[in-house]
């Protein structure tokens, strides 16, 4: 039997600001396409948020959100924006583009909040 | 009946499984009673939800395969892809007396009505035999003498839906042309070797452009995009080409 | 998101769930992108219906025509993307 396992290679999200005052407690992640997703700061600086980059050693394609995506395993799929291109520091949460319809602004799929209250 | 199709709409009706079909070992029709069936036109589609004990729900688009009737049926091909959700329970799982729910017809543009009696060019690709198929079936049926053309783009032989019946309509309808373009596999006497259909093809098979047909288009996104950049640039009225895409592996969502 | 991705669907696809705010059928509608301002029909666009919701793009300029999400009961449309639709309510094909 042969076991083949595709792994997934970037780096923790919180390398992103390692050089950055990052003194604003909220973020957005901009991807192309004009898709956006917001995030407390602190999930980007834990050690469960990624920016993925490689897919099994090759650079991440396109169809699986290459160049770049965002991973927070931690919460529903949407906020894991696929084709980032950027990141923008906030005062206050502002809801990106699906939590703007009516998806939850934080998305914790343990408290099941997968829609707005 | 028109107003009913239109407001109809929004129901998922109940639909019984009366038939089952194979048209090749990796596709097959089913054969479905609906409850309520406004009737459709051919080119049309629906919505199927399968929904499972713990609720979780999916659903996929399917064109209706068959004529317009009023007997209350309509007949889905439906192709079992490998890693599908939904295509290997329909295919292979599926047996008389189920029920599914649908929601339908759905479409307004990629639609065909004996009404029209002008010269129409049918663009296959794979699956996307399916409307086009219903559009060849109406035509049938309606006794239309309307000029159709049939390029039908499919990998080899064996992958051809409804060959039987696209032979015998052929065989018996001078109006009706339909030529078959192999990507991998020929058969022996096939006219040219294996290969994607391209400006050659186009300009041998289809009707000549100064006849203004209305085009339908169907198939994979990407071979949508290429066949309808190629009727295009052959001289085809990029307003009268009417496309349907089934995304990147021919299965509609 | 280049031009060879071709992992959409189209109008057609996203008629079904168009229609539970629409009352007639949008996609032998024409639409003007408001913001490239080019009007085409609806069944040309291009139609994710992957993500959690659907959203519909236009085929010239990739911008987002419109958005539709289920929120438990609720269906919520975005069409501020268009800055129209246009329907022909006599026309039959």
């Amino acid at each position: 039997m042969v076991e083949t396992r595709y792994i997934l290679g970037g780096c923790f999200a919180r390398c992103l600001l390692a050089d950055v005052k990052a003194d604003l407690p909220y973020s957005i992640f901009r991807s192309y396409g004009d898709y956006t997703t917001n995030l407390p700061l602190k999930d980007v600086m834990n050690k469960q948020a990624w920016i993925a980059f490689k897919y099994d050693g090759a650079d991440l394609e396109a169809e699986h959100g290459g160049p770049a995506r965002l991973l927070v395993p931690h919460l529903y799929l949407w906020k894991s924006a696929k084709w980032v291109k950027g990141m923008t520091l906030m005062p206050n949460d502002k809801p990106g583009f699906w939590e703007n319809l009516g998806y939850h602004i934080y998305g914790d799929p343990w408290q099941e909040q997968r829609y707005s209250e | 009946m028109a107003g009913t199709a239109v407001l109809g709409i929004v129901t998922w009706r109940t639909a019984t499984v009366v038939g089952l079909r194979d048209e090749t070992p990796t596709a097959r029709t089913l054969a479905l009673a609906v409850d309520d069936w406004p009737g459709h036109v051919a080119g049309q589609h629906v919505d199927v939800r399968l929904t499972a004990a713990d609720g979780y729900s999916a659903v996929r688009s399917y064109s209706i395969a068959s004529a317009p009737s009023s007997d209350g049926r309509i007949e889905l091909t439906i192709e079992q892809l490998p890693n599908g959700e939904v295509s290997p329970y329909l295919t292979q799982q599926v047996v008389v007396g189920d029920e599914l729910e649908v929601r339908g017809p759905i479409g307004r543009w990629f639609v065909w009505r004996p009404e029209q009696s002008g010269t129409i060019q049918l663009v296959a690709g794979g699956s996307g035999i399916v409307p086009l198929m219903a559009m060849i079936r109406s035509r049938a049926s309606a006794n239309s003498t309307a000029p159709f053309r049939l390029l039908y783009s499919v990998r080899e032989p064996v992958a051809v839906w409804y060959r039987d019946e696209l032979q015998a309509i052929s065989d018996h309808d001078s109006s009706v042309t339909i030529t078959y373009a192999y990507t991998r596999t020929a058969p022996k006497d096939s006219p040219r070797p294996p290969g994607r259909i391209d400006a050659g093809l186009i300009a041998h098979s289809t009707w000549p452009p100064i006849l203004s047909p209305t085009c339908y288009v169907c198939g994979p996104t990407s071979f949508v995009e290429s066949a309808a950049g190629l009727l295009i640039a052959s001289g085809y009225d990029p307003d009268k080409i009417r496309t349907e895409r089934f995304g990147p592996t021919g299965e509609q969502k | 998101m280049s031009s060879q991705n071709y992992d959409y669907l189209d109008g057609n696809a996203a008629a079904g769930e168009l229609s539970k705010i629409f009352v007639m059928d949008v996609t032998a509608a024409e639409g003007k992108c408001a913001h490239c301002g080019t009007t085409r029909r609806f069944a040309e666009a291009h139609v994710y219906m992957q993500c959690p919701g659907v959203v519909a793009r236009c085929a010239g300029c990739e911008h987002v025509l419109l958005r539709l999400v289920n929120v438990r009961q609720r269906v919520v449309l975005d069409v501020s993307g268009m800055t129209y639709l246009s329907l022909d309510t006599a026309q039959t094909c």
